[in-house]
């Protein structure tokens, strides 16, 4: 590691946080950015690469990555990796035949060990939709159960009307900041 | 609970043993070689000057001044012409790939960690070049324990050529720049000084 990372990572301690969201196409990820950012979200294409918000949250600097999440783009996810305080997964709730796709992927990030002192947060997004998955049934599903080597926590949402949204960032940031500011 | 790595797993174990090869040796070793022509500023030479008691007295400020004199070579060298050289040549070479839309593409984050690594690169090699027996370990070992030391507007100086946003914005204005939509600068943007006195460097340090 170089002098400008270590610098960088020395430099990442002061109220500021990196969260990086990432989920299959179609999940939500960038309505929610956008959401959060205050911004429309009426006309919202797929990503090809990658967005980045800085909000300020409750005196906290919150840098957030949303990267695309199509198949042939999913190999590129371990490019944003380094440093990330919390994992941001979001879900389709309404998207059932992909559950299990949904399912691997985030296990197979669960394993990666530049992600290993991450906070989980499901989003179990779409919750408007009709034919849409509860948290619980989620859960179930993603096997979050078995998840012992991450705080993790699953919150029903929906991206278009913004529920929940806050809630989720909420518990996020009180995770994060217990375990690294109370350590210092 | 052991899941989040730490970064720096030398931090604690670290203090203890600090004026350690390169501080005190090297220096001593500049000493009685006379290799007291560096280009970094006074401190380095203060450190040459003084007497081995010294270092045996008091080895902690010894390291300080190890330190600080890294600092000032740091320094220099993120002002110097061929500093400044690097960066634009590696502009010159990928700024069209970069265009003004939100959405970052996937490419921008091969180029901006090719970019970090050039810069570290050439910093460590400079710094090779005029401390001898400089250890980039030693360094951090000692960045680490005084940080708040270093002077913040190097600090973030160093820190803003890590900063991904501030990359893309400064490929943004050197395409405007190079398509001659001009920069604004107003905006006191990274490339400002470049911007101003670029052109001259790039005429008076061709030859370089």
């Amino acid at each position: 590691m170089g002098l400008l990372t270590i610098l960088k990572k020395m430099k990442h301690k002061e109220r500021e946080m990196r969260l990086l969201m990432l989920g299959l196409d179609n999940a939500g990820k960038t309505t929610i950015l956008k959401k959060f950012n205050g911004e429309d979200v009426s006309t919202i294409s797929p990503t090809l690469g990658f967005n980045i918000k800085t909000l300020e949250h409750r005196g906290f600097k919150l840098n957030i990555w949303d990267v695309g999440g199509q198949k042939s783009l999913r190999s590129y996810w371990r490019n944003y990796f380094e440093s990330t305080d919390g994992l941001v997964w979001v879900v389709d709730s309404a998207d059932r035949l992909r559950m299990e796709d949904c399912r691997q992927e985030l296990s197979a990030l669960l394993l990666e060990e530049r992600l290993a002192g991450a906070t989980l947060l499901v989003f179990a997004n779409k919750q408007d939709l009709p034919g849409a998955l509860s948290k619980e049934a989620i859960q179930e599903v993603l096997a979050l159960d078995e998840i012992k080597s991450h705080h993790w926590c699953i919150i029903g949402c929906s991206a278009v009307t913004g529920e929940n949204l806050l809630a989720g960032v909420d518990w996020l940031l009180d995770d994060i900041a217990a375990r690294i500011f109370t350590a210092d | 609970m052991e899941h989040r790595a730490d970064p720096f797993p030398w931090q604690q174990p670290y203090v203890g043993h600090s004026p350690s090869a390169f501080t005190s040796e090297s220096f001593q070793q500049m000493h009685t070689n006379g290799l007291n022509v560096l280009t970094c500023g006074e401190n380095i030479v203060d450190m040459v000057d003084m007497d081995e008691e010294n270092f045996a007295i008091s080895s902690s400020s010894a390291a300080d001044s190890a330190f600080d004199a890294v600092i000032g070579c740091i320094e220099n060298i993120i002002m110097e012409d061929e500093f400044q050289q690097l960066q634009r040549s590696f502009m010159e070479k990928h700024y069209l790939e970069f265009d003004d839309s939100e959405e970052n593409k996937l490419s921008y984050t091969l180029i901006f960690n090719e970019y970090v690594s050039l810069l570290e690169k050439h910093l460590e090699q400079q710094l090779m070049e005029r401390i001898p027996g400089f250890s980039m370990n030693t360094f951090t070992h000692l960045l680490m324990q005084h940080k708040d030391e270093v002077p913040s507007d190097i600090f973030d100086m160093m820190l803003s050529y890590t900063d991904f946003m501030a990359f893309k914005e400064m490929f943004l204005d050197y395409r405007a720049e190079r398509e001659g939509r001009g920069v604004d600068l107003s905006q006191g943007l990274v490339i400002t000084n470049l911007s101003s006195t670029g052109y001259k460097h790039v005429s008076s340090t061709g030859s370089q």
